[in-house]
């Protein structure tokens, strides 16, 4: 039966799309809160859209509910138009499933998937009448957790969160919630329970560490503050994939993002690009099997009636199996109306065919990524894609029918000079010369090039971690400085120029790779209107630099600087696996232009190869 | 093969809009494993059509959909049922009401001939059930229109106004269902007592059917509105749910009997 909604028909018929709120999706879980130990909230910082598509969280999910005593429910950041009710009637933030108030909950967990999110946390844990930062939580209130890719460097945040949790969910949170209950059943106290969560490897309780700074503002020590509280922090890596994985996917009435069921095929990537952080925070590479994926398609497929399924993992092209089990999906579904979709795959005579069986050739686009213009510089970033690849893949497609290609770059690298920008465009016009070499009679219409920037923003944990980043004038002077010789290409009427705004990049710059004392800027910010900073009509750039100004922080402190590889960085305590000596030694390699092999190549004895017991399979 | 399928929409469903019910009955009828005809073409979608979009904040249990079946063979993606497995309609409104939600139901399933004129192009009337808060308002509306030879509405829209008469566009009216349904002719059931769970149980109900269709629909929101302008009263708290739908030809039929 129906759960009554927690907002009123009035509330409901006067929001935009009242299905955010409603819960009650396919595929999801029913549980009688009054009849678990544990209420786990899951909270993905952004409209309900955008969290619905996210994979991470329905792993999760399939994860605590398995668990009989654990009752995992969601929820999304309100649009402006509930906040503002909210507010305006006192109405707590409730999650989806029971239409019950997050306060009332033992844990809220929140993913950390971009760094434009961070004001929607302070939104979530407001609305929620749950306090703002975590010293003035007594017992009551639930637990609030972090996890995701910008758990990586939590600092920023740490002043908000109760634990954050370093690595892949699949590993120690059983343990965690255990404890959990075991100190609920003797005598609950908050502080007991953060101090005991503490000594599980992976969990990271920001408040018994103590930072000290020096005078010049770089950090002189990070300690526990405490002799049995661990001094490192080792990220969680599953070893084994084929254990939670969600065979009822949440489906919703309406459109999301990512609306299809999605297979994650493996994880990990062998590339080791310089400036990407996902290619090393995720090592080592993992493969999901065969047999494996197979099932899911077909539960998956089956539990929520989508119309598509989407391959995904860093870099398709590197998984052993994807031959077999693109072919198999073709095969196997061909007949039955699903359409496949094929993300993050190289362009090349198998993608091409595969293409050419799933996808309205009219319609589809190639997608190239250089993220570099010139060959100097794509050593540089260690990114082992050529002109000539690029050039061929294209020919090959143009053959083919195609006749739209995007193109991925990035403005602002380390090492970077105006040549290397110039030929950005000199490349856009050489694939749509290339086009222009097929006869007339065999062409497909006009050839149309789509070139997009975005900004290069250093994160932690990669080779550029010490690298100084673009000023957002610089960004604002090379963007213009492209369109000026995309502008001069010969067929410059072919080529269409998209980018990303300066100053949000820089503050996501600042974000991802500060400290402790930022804290107190994004309350600030938020305090004074900041929220939805990713959705560009709703980012305030005055109202951040204020904050930066009443704080008196200095925003390019954390972004212009580069840092000395011997400084402490904020993220240091975390372990990731692959060695500071690594990343110290592809920073080198960087600076000579020097590319290094991809996994399956050579090992390069990056050290995330130490979590499986074999080393890696390669 | 062609089939009509009568469906309710009850509780929070009423937040969602038709085109999101449209997407969510394709995915019920994959999920279910149901046959359905693909349009033709690289992006094939399910041939289907709907009597009337219902609109936000209303609930229903007389809603009708048209579906184009290649068989009633079970064509879906579970490995233990096998391709030439058929169905009966009634086990198919099970199969397809286990898929759903709990507030989404097939109530009925009817192999219709393959030349019949789309749901949406016999509608004449609809009839509805309006649940009043305050228990007094069914009996003044009943009062207004029956006092009533002629009542003019304005309807007004961004770009337009337009005059239209209600009263001959009204087929039945009254405050007892009893004496409502032997004005209505042919009335599909009505589980009352399930839709009351989702209204204070002592609202007062107003029952009523209007003209429905394309060129004509009258919402029953236009008589409450007509009746608040004519007393100088804001528009009382009520919940309206559709209760059927139906064609004409010499007299008013249930678009289940057709």
């Amino acid at each position: 039966m129906d759960t009554k909604p927690a907002l009123s028909k009035d509330i409901l018929m006067s929001v935009e799309k009242p299905a955010r709120y409603i819960g009650n999706e396919i595929g999801m879980v029913k549980k009688d809160p009054d009849k678990v130990d544990i209420r786990f909230c899951m909270c993905f910082p952004d409209v309900y859209e955008i969290g619905m598509s996210h994979l991470g969280i329905q792993i999760l999910y399939d994860l605590f509910n398995k668990r009989e005593d654990t009752y995992c429910e969601r929820v999304y950041s309100p649009w402006v138009d509930l906040d503002r009710i909210l507010r305006d009637n006192d109405i707590p933030l409730f999650a989806l499933e029971s239409q019950q108030p997050v306060k009332d909950f033992d844990f809220l967990g929140i993913t950390l998937q971009y760094e434009m999110c961070y004001t929607n946390i302070l939104q979530i844990l407001e609305l929620s009448q749950i306090p703002i930062y975590a010293r003035d939580r007594d017992d009551d209130m639930p637990i609030v957790i972090g996890g995701g890719p910008c758990a990586y460097n939590p600092e920023p945040l740490c002043d908000f969160f109760d634990v954050f949790y370093i690595g892949e969910g699949e590993t120690v949170y059983y343990r965690f919630l255990d404890l959990y209950k075991s100190i609920k059943e003797k005598g609950y106290s908050r502080k007991e329970f953060l101090r005991e969560a503490a000594k599980i490897e992976g969990i990271y309780v920001p408040s018994l560490y103590q930072v000290t700074y020096k005078e010049d503002g770089l950090i002189d020590e990070f300690k526990p503050l405490y002799d049995d509280v661990p001094s490192k922090i080792i990220r969680q890596v599953a070893t084994d994939l084929e254990t939670y994985y969600p065979k009822k996917p949440l489906v919703p009435y309406i459109k999301v993002t990512q609306d299809r069921a999605v297979l994650e095929i493996m994880r990990g990537c062998i590339r080791g690009c310089r400036f990407c952080q996902a290619g090393m925070i995720y090592r080592p590479l993992r493969e999901r099997s065969l047999d494996y994926l197979k099932n899911k398609a077909y539960e998956m497929l089956s539990s929520t009636g989508y119309e598509e399924i989407s391959l995904s993992s860093l870099s398709s092209s590197d998984c052993t199996n994807i031959k077999d089990i693109v072919y198999y999906l073709i095969d196997e579904f061909k007949d039955k109306k699903v359409n496949i979709s094929l993300p993050s795959l190289r362009i090349d005579a198998f993608s091409l065919d595969v293409m050419s069986k799933v996808q309205d050739i009219r319609k589809s686009s190639l997608t190239f990524a250089p993220e570099a213009g010139s060959q100097r510089l794509r050593d540089v970033i260690n990114k082992g894609l050529t002109k000539e690849v690029i050039l061929d893949g294209a020919m090959q497609a143009f053959n083919g029918g195609w006749n739209r290609v995007k193109l991925y770059f990035m403005l602002g690298l380390p090492m970077e000079e105006f040549d290397d920008i110039e030929e950005i465009a000199k490349l856009a016009d050489d694939i749509a010369s290339e086009y222009y070499t097929i006869p007339k009679e065999k062409r497909c219409g006009k050839v149309n090039i789509v070139v997009s920037t975005s900004l290069f923003v250093p994160k932690p944990f990669t080779p550029f971690q010490w690298a100084s980043m673009n000023r957002a004038e610089e960004f604002t002077e090379k963007k213009n400085f492209l369109l000026g010789k995309i502008r001069q290409q010969l067929n410059q009427k072919s080529i269409k120029y998209n980018c990303h705004d300066s100053e949000l990049s820089v503050l996501e710059g600042v974000l991802a790779r500060g400290d402790r004392r930022l804290s107190q800027v994004i309350f600030s910010a938020y305090k004074n209107g900041c929220i939805f900073d990713a959705w560009s009509e709703f980012f305030k750039p005055d109202i951040w630099d204020n904050a930066f100004k009443t704080n008196d922080i200095d925003p390019s402190f954390y972004t212009e600087r580069e840092r000395s590889t011997d400084e402490v960085l904020p993220w240091d305590f975390i372990d990731i696996g692959v060695t500071r000596s690594f990343l110290i030694r592809e920073y080198e390699r960087a600076k000579k232009g020097v590319i290094t092999p991809n996994c399956r190549e050579s090992c390069s004895g990056c050290g995330a190869g130490a979590y499986l017991e074999r080393g890696c399979a390669f | 093969m062609k089939a009509r399928l009568r469906f309710n929409k009850m509780g929070s469903m009423m937040y969602i809009g038709h085109l999101d019910l449209m997407r969510y009955f394709q995915k019920l009828f994959r999920r279910s494993g149901l046959d359905v005809s693909y349009s033709k073409g690289f992006n094939p979608h399910q041939i289907m059509s709907f009597a009337s979009p219902l609109g936000i904040g209303l609930t229903s249990i007389g809603e009708y959909l048209d579906v184009s079946l290649e068989s009633l063979n079970y064509n879906g993606f579970r490995k233990d049922i096998d391709g030439n497995t058929s169905y009966t309609v009634e086990e198919w409104s099970k199969i397809i009401n286990d898929n759903s939600n709990g507030l989404i139901n097939v109530t009925g399933f009817y192999i219709i001939p393959d030349d019949s004129k789309p749901s949406m192009s016999q509608l004449a009337a609809a009839s509805y059930c309006i649940y009043f808060e305050d228990v007094s308002i069914p009996g003044r509306i009943y009062e207004y229109l029956d006092d009533a030879d002629e009542i003019i509405y304005t309807k007004e829209t961004k770009k337009s106004k337009r005059d239209i008469e209600l009263i001959s566009n009204i087929q039945a009216f009254d405050t007892s269902y009893e004496s409502f349904a032997k004005k209505v002719s042919v009335i599909a059931e009505f589980d009352y007592d399930y839709e009351k769970k989702y209204m204070n149980e002592d609202a007062g109900c107003f029952y009523l059917m209007c003209t429905a269709g394309s060129s004509l629909n009258i919402k029953p929101e236009m008589i409450i509105d007509s009746f608040c302008r004519h007393n100088c009263i804001k528009m009382p708290d009520c919940q309206i749910m559709r209760i059927d739908m139906y064609t004409l030809s010499d007299r008013y039929i249930s678009m289940s009997e057709c």
